[in-house]
C-alpha cells in the first residue's frame, strides 16, 4: 500500500511537472514576448506594450490572418461533406466490412503526415500522376498547374484532417437511435427533410467536434502550405513560423499565436456551451 | 379531431393477405392473414418473437413483404414508404425527438403537412388536452416522466388523425399502477376518437382489458382471433389456452360422441360434455378447466351436507388431496393431488359468511365444475 501511494504521488507530481515545464511556462513566456520589443541583440526587448497586436492589425497582416481563416474553413467544408456520407455509410454498415472500413480511416496514420503531404506532389506535379492520366486520356493538352496554389493546400489540408472528421461523425450517427429516423418518417416526412430536421440536429455534436478538430488544426499546419502551397506563407502558422525563423521578429510571431491561441480558446467555449445545451436536451 | 378521414365503411381499414415476412433465413411471419375493422381496438397478443411487430412495421411501412399484399383502406401499399401511409405509430421507446419540445413533438407531423400556424397551434392544443398534457408545451421531452413521455407520443401520433394508430408495446416501460391506468386512459381514447388502434403486447391482461378482439400469434402465425372472452373461455388449442391464463389441461378420451357433445372418461369422470369438435370413440382429447371454474369441497363436508353431495354425484367429480393453498388477497389458490398423481389448480373466493371454509395441506377433497364451462380439445402431445 505504502509503495502504491508512493507510485500514484510520483506520476501525478511528474505529469504536472512535464506540463509545467513544457507547456505551461513555454506558453506564459510566448504571452510575455507579445508585449516586448524585438531587439538585434537579444531577439526580445521586455516591455509591456500592445504594439506588437496594433501591427497585427496592419492590413497586410489581417489579409494572412482572414484568408487563413477563410482557407481553413474551406477545408472544414469538403471535409465535412465528404465525411458525412462516409460516416453515415459506416455507420450503418455490417461486421466485418465496418472495421475494413475504420482501418481504412485510420491506415494514414502509421505513416508521418509529413511524408505524406510530400507524396501528394508526386501526384499534383505537371509530371505527376493526375497530369499523365489526363494527359494520357488526351482530356489536357496541357499538364495542368495544380502544385503550388491554395487549391493544392485545400486538397494537402483536407486530406490530411479527413480522419478527424469522419471519427467524430461516424460516433455520433451509430449512436443516433433508428427510431428517431422511422419516427419521423411514419410522422410524414420524407428522407430529405427527416435528414434536415432530426439526423443534422441530432448529430450537431459530432458535426461540431468534427469542424473543430479540421478548423483549428487547419490554420496552423504550415508544412502543408509550405509543400504544396510554396512560398506563399497562406496560413497564419506560416506567418509565425517565419516571425521566429525568417524574419525574427519574435514579439510579432508571439502575438500573433496568442491571437491564435486566444480564437481557439473562443470557439472551444462555444462549443462547450452548444454541446452542454444539446446534451441537456437529449438526456431522455 | 372529429372530421377522421372519410372512407367506405365496408372494406376493412387494415388487410394482410397470406403475409410472410423472412428475415435471415428466418420466418418472422408465415402466411399470415388479418382484416382489421374500422374503429376498432384490435390487440396482436403473443410472446417475444413471435412476429407481432413485424406486422405493425409492415403496416406502417418500415419493413417490405417478402411475400403476400398489405392493403390500407383497401389500397395496396406494398411500394409506398412511411411518410405516405396514413397511420402514425406510438414506438415502444416512444422516440420523442430529443431537439423539440413537447409543442414541436406533437407539431411536426402537421409541419411535414404544411397547415398553417394557426391550424397548427389549435390541434396540438387540442391533442394535449385529450392527454391531459395542455400546459407542458414548452417543457423539453428529456426533463418528463415515462407517464407524460408516453402520452406525448400518443398525442403526436393523433394529433394528424390517422386512419389506424399503431401501438407497439406502449406501456411496457411503465410501472404497474401507472400501467393500469394507462390501459383505461388508452381504450376511451380510442372511444372518443373514433380512430381504429391496433396494439401489441405480450401481456394477456392488457390485451383483453382494452380490446375489441384479439389476435393470438405464435412463432409467425396467427393462432386464433376473437374476442377477449371467446379466446378466453374457447380457446382453439393447448397453445392459446395456456397463454391467456392458468389452465388445468386434464387427458381423457371419448366413449361416445353426438351431435354437440361428447361423453368423455378420465381420471374417475365420466361425463357428457359440449364440443363443437367431431370425434369417434376412443380418441384422446384433453379437457380443460380455468381455475376458477373449478369447485373445491372437503368429503367431510359433501358427507354431512346431502344436498352438496348430489351436485358432486354423478361422474363429475375427482377425488384428491390439498398439497397447498396460496394466499392471493382477494381469492386464494388451492393445489390439489388427486389420487391418480395429476395436480390441478382451484382458485376460490373467500367466504365472508363462512370462516372455516379454508383448505388445509392434506384435506381430502372432491374436485368438481360448473357444468359447461370446460372445453373439449383434440389430442395434442
Amino acid at each position: 500500500m505504502r509503495s502504491d501511494g508512493f507510485f500514484k504521488t510520483a506520476v501525478i507530481v511528474g505529469t504536472i511537472a512535464w506540463m509545467a515545464l513544457f507547456a505551461f511556462v513555454p506558453n506564459v513566456l510566448v504571452f510575455l514576448a507579445s508585449f516586448g520589443s524585438a531587439s538585434p541583440e537579444n531577439f526580445i526587448e521586455p516591455g509591456f506594450s500592445l504594439h506588437n497586436y496594433a501591427r497585427l492589425m496592419d492590413r497586410s497582416h489581417l489579409e494572412i490572418m482572414l484568408s487563413s481563416l477563410e482557407l481553413s474553413g474551406l477545408v472544414t467544408l469538403v471535409c465535412l461533406l465528404t465525411a458525412y456520407p462516409f460516416a453515415a455509410i459506416l455507420a450503418r454498415a455490417r461486421q466485418p466490412w465496418r472495421s475494413y472500413m475504420l482501418v481504412l480511416v485510420v491506415i494514414p496514420f502509421w505513416t508521418n503526415s509529413l511524408v505524406r503531404t510530400y507524396a501528394m506532389t508526386a501526384m499534383l506535379n505537371t509530371s505527376g500522376i493526375i497530369n499523365s492520366v489526363l494527359l494520357g486520356l488526351g482530356i489536357v493538352k496541357e499538364p495542368l498547374a495544380m502544385m503550388y496554389t491554395p487549391g493544392a493546400v485545400v486538397l494537402g489540408l483536407a486530406y490530411t484532417l479527413l480522419p478527424f472528421m469522419i471519427l467524430p461523425l461516424y460516433t455520433a450517427l451509430e449512436r443516433l437511435d433508428r427510431r428517431y429516423v422511422e419516427a419521423s418518417r411514419d410522422l410524414g416526412a420524407t428522407p430529405i427533410k427527416t435528414f434536415w430536421r432530426v439526423v443534422v440536429p441530432l448529430t450537431m455534436p459530432g458535426i461540431v467536434s468534427g469542424c473543430m478538430l479540421v478548423f483549428l488544426p487547419g490554420i496552423g499546419m504550415f508544412y502543408v502550405s509550405d509543400v504544396l502551397g510554396g512560398a506563399k506563407a497562406m496560413l497564419l502558422g506560416n506567418f509565425i513560423r517565419d516571425q521566429f525563423l525568417t524574419t525574427r521578429d519574435w514579439p510579432l510571431g508571439a502575438a500573433a499565436s496568442v491571437t491564435l491561441t486566444a480564437l481557439m480558446g473562443v470557439m472551444l467555449v462555444l462549443y462547450w456551451k452548444s454541446s452542454s445545451r444539446l446534451n441537456a436536451g437529449s438526456q431522455a | 379531431m372529429n372530421d377522421a378521414n372519410v372512407s367506405s365503411p365496408t372494406i376493412p381499414v387494415v388487410s394482410l393477405h397470406e403475409v410472410s415476412k423472412v428475415y435471415d433465413g428466418q420466418h418472422a411471419l408465415n402466411g399470415v392473414s388479418l382484416d382489421v375493422q374500422r374503429g376498432e381496438f384490435l390487440t396482436i397478443l403473443g410472446p417475444s418473437g413471435c412476429g407481432k411487430t413485424t406486422i405493425l412495421r409492415l403496416i406502417a411501412g418500415f419493413e417490405k413483404v417478402t411475400s403476400g399484399r398489405v392493403y390500407i383502406d383497401g389500397q395496396d401499399v406494398s411500394g409506398l414508404p412511411p411518410e405516405r401511409r396514413n397511420v402514425n405509430t406510438v414506438f415502444q421507446s416512444y422516440a420523442l425527438f430529443p431537439h423539440m419540445n413537447v409543442f414541436e413533438n406533437v407539431a411536426f407531423g402537421l409541419r411535414m403537412k404544411k397547415r398553417t400556424e394557426a391550424e397548427i397551434v389549435s390541434s396540438v392544443g387540442k391533442a394535449l388536452r385529450l392527454v391531459q398534457l395542455d400546459g407542458f408545451e414548452k417543457r423539453m421531452v428529456g426533463n418528463l416522466s415515462g407517464g407524460q413521455q408516453q402520452r406525448v407520443a400518443i398525442a403526436r401520433a393523433i394529433v394528424n388523425r390517422p386512419l389506424v394508430l399503431l401501438l407497439d408495446e406502449p406501456l411496457s416501460a411503465l410501472d404497474y399502477r401507472l400501467r393500469k391506468r394507462m390501459q383505461l386512459d388508452l381504450k376511451h381514447l380510442q372511444r372518443k376518437l373514433g380512430i381504429t388502434f391496433v396494439l401489441v403486447t405480450h401481456d394477456q391482461e392488457e390485451a383483453f382489458s382494452m380490446s375489441d378482439r384479439v389476435v393470438v400469434m405464435n412463432d409467425g402465425h396467427i393462432e386464433q382471433i376473437g374476442t377477449p372472452a371467446g379466446i378466453y373461455e374457447e380457446p382453439r388449442n393447448l397453445y392459446v389456452a395456456r397463454f391467456v391464463g392458468e389452465i388445468n389441461i386434464l387427458n381423457a378420451e371419448v366413449v361416445e360422441q353426438s351431435e354437440g357433445s361428447a361423453r368423455v372418461r378420465a381420471q374417475g369422470l365420466d361425463v357428457t360434455m359440449r364440443t363443437r369438435c367431431a370425434f369417434a370413440p376412443g380418441d384422446k382429447v384433453h379437457v380443460l378447466l380455468r381455475p376458477e371454474d373449478l369447485r373445491v369441497e372437503t368429503l367431510k363436508d359433501l358427507a354431512e351436507d346431502p344436498e352438496l353431495g348430489d351436485s358432486f354425484a354423478g361422474g363429475r367429480s375427482m377425488v384428491g388431496t390439498v398439497e397447498e393453498t396460496i394466499y392471493k388477497g382477494a381469492t386464494y389458490d388451492v393445489a390439489v393431488r388427486l389420487d391418480n398423481g395429476s395436480q390441478v389448480m382451484a382458485t376460490e373466493f373467500f367466504n365472508e359468511d363462512d370462516e372455516t371454509v379454508y383448505f388445509r395441506a392434506g384435506d381430502r377433497v372432491a374436485v368438481s365444475w360448473v357444468e359447461g364451462w370446460e372445453v373439449v380439445l383434440p389430442h395434442e402431445e
